[in-house]
């Protein structure tokens, strides 16, 4: 199975972020696990992505991001907008994935309506969902 | 000397004076032969009788007193009274009397009848000559003032009842003035002259006539007797200018005992002649006042001329207009026949008599005549004359001759007129009435005016007093008095308002209306005028006065602004309501003002929108607005107007403003309520539902670890599994009926019966496994109206409870009916199941309220399906008996009339999100 290179954690739940960072590290499926607490952090990620040196290395470019809708200072709804935005050149092809509590309809129609978005997910994020996600759009 | 009683008998017999003894008893005891001379009565007849019998009424009590005098001792000298006589008349006899000591009387008596009798003639002489004096002083302005006490004067002294001075004229008898006890006579009356004595003066051309007593008289047969039995009479003729212009003239019911001497006759003759003297006088005053009068009138006018007549020389003199008026040449020589001759044939002959009559008799003529002139006009003419007198001998004639053609059209076209207004009288709906004399009471009242009061003419009379006092309403008196008096002056005005009591209608309205003539000081002689029942006007002008009265109440009092505008916007008239809310003081300060200068100009575009409406509906809003109040500050309003079209032909605008601050405020307030309400929701479910969710994927990790064994943490870790299965359901109740709440109403077409088979397939397994039999009735004709998300919400939970609460007993059936009737969409959903008890079938629709602890339940779905019926507007029942089951009848819309089907925009609204 190929291995992501990165994917982005964007939640302000600490504990949420550390459950999927297991979650994606007992799939083996990506190199480099990234969190960022709220959108905003997320952006500036994005946009100076490769700038950002740790142990002499580049931070990587993200394959997958899952996406918290409510947080603190910008949420997921607010964080698309803003992506939606972005030149081309940085936002290549990353496939967003909206990880929700949220029990409303409306939301996942919202979450749905935006271009970016490939896929809605309920909390918990489940071994067997990543996998599906795998090879929906990495294989 | 001495005398023998012989010789004193002698002396008693040959005494002139009246000699007497009488006695203690009343009696004459002896006369002497001068007694019966005397009184006419024999000695036998004096002394059958009491003294006192004899004595005259009057004197009776004096007589008694002189005896009582006598009595005691006193002498009697002088002492006068009247005997009775045989013939009836009474003799004043003077006596002297000495007492004897015995009560005896020795009198002796002088008759001195005549010298009483020239005393008292002497007196009424004198009054006669003051009276005579009296009327002679009499000025001609003054005569007519003091005639009637003359009259009453001299008819008492000539002891008559009756006085009068008449005037004559042909047949004629007229009172001039009279006297009389009881007022029985009044000026101006008439009589015949056959009927009167005073007849017999002028047939036989006497001068004076006195009659004492009529009965015994050769004239006991006149009709005057006949009809008025009046049995004296004194009269005398009175000549004004030597002619008989009436008479003076005294009568009574009783004869005149003392019977008309000379001495009468001449009193009367005199005054009569004085009276004929200051009537002349008072004549010549009046024609002096006349002559002046027509002078000037000709001076006016212009067309009034004079003429004179010398009869011995027949020259006719004509002055300049006379001939003008002849339409002959001035200085033409005319005479007298030249000058009949231009009356018209037809009366000539009246000129003619009256000319000779005039020269014949003195007498004056006043004619009225038709002329032809000389060029042959017909004209109207009016002739006057009286002769010139000489030395009592007619000598000429002279009058006034007057053109009076244009006065006797201006008559003919008056009786002309007269018989218009006659006739429009009579067809008037007004009531005509005429005070002709303001100084007199009689009025004249139309046929109407009496119909408008309901009367018939006679019932009451046509009086100003009857009119004031009687038809007058009390309370209107003082007004319609002061509305007549304010006629007086300038103002000719008279038009007022006043209630009349009607027959039989009680006190109605008339508005009464009049001309008014005055006399040159502007005082008013008559007043002729109009009345009309205005009594509905009235009433109906009350009423609209009290509705008027209510709706200014209502107007001045709403607590909802009221303002009238223009169409153009500019005010006309607020109410308080109004100007408090704009916070203005008075409506001059607003009508300086539009409505556009108080609007802010954001809401142009609605007005715009309002303002058409207003021109095609001619009514607008209701819509929210701001106002600019005076202090600048804005204020929320909700204006609602309609178009009034006034009688003048203009279009106003009504609106009605209400503050709608508070509602405003409260709703602002409500609507933060709700909206912090909804964030504590979503914003509690969601931080409750992130660590429940996190413990959970933790759990996961613990479960998978085979590192736990023992039995206990084994079942911790169940339990932990269970309570968050816990929280995560009632985390979802909480969002279900938030969202219950929320959901907007989209309508869309849907396929009813294909969503009840929906329902039941997601219920399949349950179905399956209780065996519970589903009956659905369904008739639709289409697909409905209406909003899926509500629907479903409806039928997934009726259905679900139907099959939940069913019955343990017996199996189960769950009915499904669906039935279409126009635009009502029936949904009725029944169940054979435990059903709800009476107290909680109220309860079920209410949130968390459960009518059932026994089966597991949120609480929440009937408030759910409650929530969605309303939201479409719909209503729901529940029939349902203990242990028999549950019916629930749903009634929708079938919103099939809507054709645009509005779909909600893709709200951005993060706080509707987890």
């Amino acid at each position: 199975m190929k291995k992501l290179d990165c994917v982005l954690l964007i939640d302000d739940d600490e504990a949420g972020n550390m459950y999927n960072k297991f979650i994606l590290e007992d799939t083996g499926i990506v190199k480099n696990i990234q969190i960022t607490t709220n959108g905003k952090e997320a952006l500036d990620y994005i946009t100076n992505q490769g700038k950002y040196i740790e142990n002499g290395t580049k931070y990587p470019k993200p394959d997958l991001i899952l996406l918290d809708i409510n947080m603190p200072v910008m949420d997921g709804f607010e964080f698309l907008e803003e992506y939606h935005n972005l030149p081309k050149e940085i936002k290549g092809e990353i496939i967003i994935v909206m990880l929700t509590t949220s029990l409303l309809p409306e939301d996942k129609e919202k979450a749905t309506s935006y271009n970016e978005v490939s896929d809605f997910m309920n909390k918990p994020v489940t071994k067997e969902y990543i996998s599906g996600i795998m090879s929906r759009y990495f294989s | 000397m001495s005398f023998q009683t012989k010789d004193f008998e002698n002396f008693f017999k040959l005494s002139v004076n009246m000699l007497c003894i009488a006695g203690t008893d009343g009696y004459f005891r002896k006369l002497n032969p001068a007694f019966s001379k005397t009184l006419g009565w024999t000695d036998e007849e004096l002394m059958a009788k009491p003294f006192l019998e004899f004595i005259h009424p009057d004197d009776i009590q004096s007589t008694l007193d002189e005896i009582e005098k006598l009595s005691k001792g006193a002498t009697t000298i002088k002492f006068e009274n009247r005997y009775l006589c045989k013939n009836g008349s009474y003799k004043w006899l003077s006596w002297s009397a000495e007492p004897t000591p015995d009560g005896t009387l020795y009198a002796a008596a002088v008759d001195i009848t005549s010298e009483k009798e020239n005393k008292i003639q002497l007196q009424e002489n004198e009054k006669r000559m003051r009276y005579l004096y009296e009327i002679s002083a009499l000025s001609a302005v003054e005569i007519d003032k003091k005639l009637p006490q003359i009259l009453k004067s001299v008819a008492m002294l000539l002891k008559q009842d009756i006085g009068i001075i008449s005037k004559i004229q042909d047949s004629n008898y007229e009172i001039y003035e009279a006297y009389h006890p009881e007022n029985a006579l009044s000026k101006n009356q008439i009589f015949n002259l056959g009927n009167t004595y005073c007849d017999i003066l002028i047939k036989n051309n006497k001068r004076s006539l006195a009659i004492s007593h009529m009965k015994e008289s050769k004239f006991h047969n006149h009709p005057c007797y006949n009809s008025f039995k009046l049995e004296s009479y004194i009269g005398s003729i009175i000549k004004v200018n030597g002619a008989v212009y009436g008479t003076l003239n005294f009568s009574s019911s009783n004869p005149y005992q003392k019977k008309f001497n000379k001495n009468d006759t001449r009193l009367v003759q005199i005054m009569a002649q004085w009276i004929g003297n200051i009537f002349e006088r008072k004549e010549k005053n009046e024609q002096l006042i006349r002559s002046e009068f027509l002078l000037n009138e000709a001076q006016k006018i212009g067309n009034i001329g004079g003429w004179e007549i010398n009869l011995k020389t027949k020259e006719l003199y004509w002055s300049d207009e006379v001939y003008r008026i002849h339409e002959v040449p001035i200085g033409t020589k005319v005479v007298l026949e030249e000058g009949i001759n231009f009356y018209h044939p037809d009366h000539r002959p009246i000129i003619e008599a009256a000319v000779k009559e005039s020269i014949e008799n003195g007498t004056e003529y006043d004619l009225e005549l038709k002329l032809i002139t000389a060029k042959g006009n017909k004209k109207w003419v009016r002739a006057k004359g009286s002769v010139v007198k000489k030395n009592g001998e007619v000598v000429g004639a002279r009058g006034v001759f007057q053109d009076i053609d244009e006065q006797v059209r201006a008559k003919e076209e008056l009786e002309l007129n007269k018989e218009r207004l006659d006739l429009a009288i009579k067809g008037s709906n007004d009531g005509v009435w005429d005070w002709y004399d303001t100084s007199a009471d009689e009025e004249w009242w139309s046929d109407k005016f009496y119909e408008l009061l309901g009367y018939k003419r006679g019932e009451i009379d046509s009086k100003f007093s009857i009119f004031k006092d009687f038809l007058l309403h009390p309370e209107d008196i003082s007004a319609t008095l002061e509305a007549i008096s304010s006629c007086q002056g300038e103002n000719s005005a008279f038009d007022v308002e006043h209630r009349l009591k009607h027959k039989n209608k009680g006190y109605r309205w008339y508005r009464c209306r009049a001309n008014v003539v005055k006399d040159k000081n502007g005082n008013i002689t008559r007043m002729t005028g109009s009345i009309s029942d205005i009594d509905q006007q009235k009433l109906s002008q009350k009423q609209l006065a009290d509705s008027e009265e209510k709706f200014r109440f209502l107007y001045e009092e709403s607590p909802l602004g009221l303002a009238l505008c223009e169409m153009d916007g500019s005010f006309i008239d607020v109410n308080k309501a109004y100007l408090d809310i704009i916070g203005y003081s008075s409506l001059d300060e607003i009508k300086k003002l539009s409505y556009w200068d108080i609007t802010p100009k954001e809401y142009e575009e609605v007005e715009i929108e309002q303002l058409k409406s207003i021109n095609t509906l001619g009514k607008y809003g209701p819509f929210e607005k701001e106002y600019f109040r005076k202090d600048g500050k804005r204020i929320p309003v909700l204006l609602n107007g309609v178009v009034v079209n006034y009688s003048d032909g203009k279009k106003r605008l009504w609106s009605t403003v209400e503050d709608i601050t508070l509602r405003k405020e409260s709703e602002n307030k409500l609507r933060e309520y709700t909206e912090e309400l909804k964030q504590f929701t979503y914003v509690a479910t969601h931080d409750i539902k992130s660590p429940i969710t996190n413990i959970e994927s933790y759990l996961r990790f613990l479960k998978q670890d085979s590192d736990i064994k023992s039995e206990r943490s084994l079942q911790s870790l169940k339990w932990i599994e269970r309570s968050i299965e816990h929280s995560k359901k009632k985390i979802l109740e909480l969002v279900t009926v938030a969202q219950a709440r929320d959901t907007i109403v989209k309508l869309e077409a849907i396929d009813l019966k294909a969503k009840i088979n929906n329902t039941l397939d997601s219920l399949s397994s349950t179905i399956e496994k209780n065996k519970i039999k589903i009956i659905k009735t369904i008739s639709l004709s289409s697909e409905i109206i209406s909003s899926k998300k509500h629907v479903n919400a409806i039928l997934q939970n009726l259905i679900s409870n139907a099959i939940k609460y069913r019955s343990e007993q017996e199996t189960p059936i769950v009915k499904i009916e669906i039935k279409q009737n126009g635009n009502m969409i029936y949904i009725g959903i029944s169940d054979n199941g435990i059903g709800i008890s009476g107290h909680n079938k109220t309860k079920v629709f209410e949130l968390f309220k459960r009518a059932n602890t026994s089966h597991e339940g949120s609480g929440i779905g009937l408030y759910i399906v409650k929530k969605a019926v309303e939201k479409l507007e719909g209503t729901i029942e529940v029939e349902s008996e203990e242990g028999k089951g549950s019916t629930f009848k749903v009634f929708l819309k079938n919103n099939l009339a809507i054709e645009k089907i509005e779909s909600p925009k893709k709200e951005k609204n993060k706080k509707l999100t987890f």
